[in-house]
């Protein structure tokens, strides 16, 4: 029982710091009051009926104490709620990539310019030295990890699927066939990085950041874009658009 | 591949909070959880949509998080530069849930562009660790309390207290016929 409980013009408080201090009730507590007052006969049989009730609710407000704290945390559980104001600052893990898109602007077949159209079979492309992607990590230190996406038609037809990485590419010589490109990233005049591969496969670690793709705080890399087409495409289309995403993780 | 000529000039990105989502105390198979709200925002200088889904990036132990487990409340959300939002999330553990330590990541990233562009579409994504821990039982007897035990619960506090209340203060109220 709390100081307060015994003095008098706190009654309210002491009130409720009973009803709280049943939640801790004790054999010590009862026989306190018991020293402290003379009960008659009467008194003692209601005070003796009233027990097992008593006891019975602390009883049942310890089993419910025992159950994991966290239970405020289930939807089906009862909260109370009230309002206050307070500034926090939350610890973010961020990227930024710019620009938003970019073409493949310098093309070849076998050493043999091309412009920026890619050739069948198996043409190359990649991004130029003026057209590099700037990757940036935040403030938090972690981990990037790149992945590569179909290539879509324009007109929605079959999509050209990625291939290296892990994937067999079916050319001859190991390069794409049919419906097939693989993408490699890579600096700006440096050798092209690992393949990608799609989303649902996983990312590969970006080693442009570092070997083991950690990046430091704010650390921000240019990359430049390469992929080798198909050896040939089912779909007519002119235009194929496809995806690059680079992922912080922790 | 056929090229456009000029480049977009704009700086996609994605932020989310790096604290990771953990689940205070131990899940029980079949059971619902409100999970901390997850912090997303637009790092960058264009109007993006974000999405959040559920993927294991981190290596460590840990067992994964099947996807269908984590219900987001709030997706595809559209953000001007720089706005935040917190997402909503719930966990729905199975009956079947294997018991042991779950780790896995929630994903959130621009989404791309429907409309074909004859161009690479570059994305930013941003993760954090997803975990929590499920309990051997099915929710026994340390399981969740039913609806009903909360007022229960303050109803034998309210009687225990008005009982003790009784006995210290001498309290009686005595009802007489006439």
């Amino acid at each position: 029982m709390g100081p307060h409980a015994t003095q008098g013009p706190r009654r309210p408080t002491a009130v409720i710091m009973t009803v709280a201090g049943l939640c801790t009730f004790s054999p010590a507590d009862e026989e306190g009051d018991s020293r402290s007052s003379t009960p008659t006969s009467g008194a003692r049989r209601r005070r003796l009926a009233s027990r097992p009730a008593l006891i019975g609710a602390v009883l049942g407000a310890l089993a419910l104490a025992v159950v994991p704290a966290a239970r405020a945390q289930t939807t089906s559980g009862s909260s109370t709620s009230g309002s206050s104001t307070a500034s926090i600052n939350v610890a973010v893990r961020s990227i930024t990539v710019a620009p938003g898109a970019v073409n493949f602007d310098v093309c070849d077949q076998n050493g043999t310019a091309t412009g920026s159209t890619l050739t069948f079979p198996n043409g190359r492309c990649a991004t130029s030295a003026a057209n590099v992607v700037t990757i940036t990590n935040g403030s938090a230190p972690g981990h990037i990890d790149v992945q590569g996406a179909d290539a879509i038609p324009a007109d929605g037809g079959t999509h050209w699927t990625l291939c290296g990485g892990g994937i067999l590419c079916t050319g001859n010589n190991g390069v794409p066939g049919q419906d097939q490109f693989a993408e490699q990233d890579g600096g700006p005049n440096g050798a092209p990085g690992p393949f990608l591969v799609t989303g649902d496969r996983g990312a590969q670690c970006d080693t442009g950041f570092s070997s083991n793709c950690s990046a430091g705080s704010n650390q921000g890399v240019t990359e430049s874009l390469h992929m080798a087409g198909p050896s040939g495409s089912t779909d007519n289309s002119r235009a194929f658009t496809t995806a690059w995403t680079w992922t912080a993780v922790p | 591949m056929v090229a456009c000529p000029g480049r977009v000039a704009a700086e996609i990105g994605t932020g989310i909070g790096a604290s990771p989502i953990a689940l205070a105390a131990v899940a029980h198979p079949g059971h619902t959880y409100r999970l901390p709200a997850l912090y997303v925002v637009n790092t960058g200088t264009v109007v993006s949509t974000y999405r959040v889904r559920v993927e294991r990036l981190s290596p460590g132990p840990g067992r994964l998080v099947p996807s269908v487990w984590v219900r987001v409340r709030r997706n595809d959300v559209p953000l001007e530069p720089k706005q935040s939002a917190s997402v909503p999330l719930t966990l729905v553990v199975p009956a079947s849930a294997a018991s042991g330590a779950y780790l896995s990541d929630l994903v959130v990233g621009t989404e791309a562009p429907r409309a074909p562009s004859a161009q690479a579409i570059l994305g930013a994504q941003a993760a954090t660790k997803l975990m929590f821990r499920v309990s051997g039982s099915g929710g026994g007897l340390l399981g969740p309390p039913p609806m009903w035990a909360y007022p229960a619960l303050g109803a034998a506090l309210t009687l225990a207290g008005g009982v003790a209340l009784q006995r210290r203060l001498g309290l009686r109220l005595r009802l007489e016929r006439r």
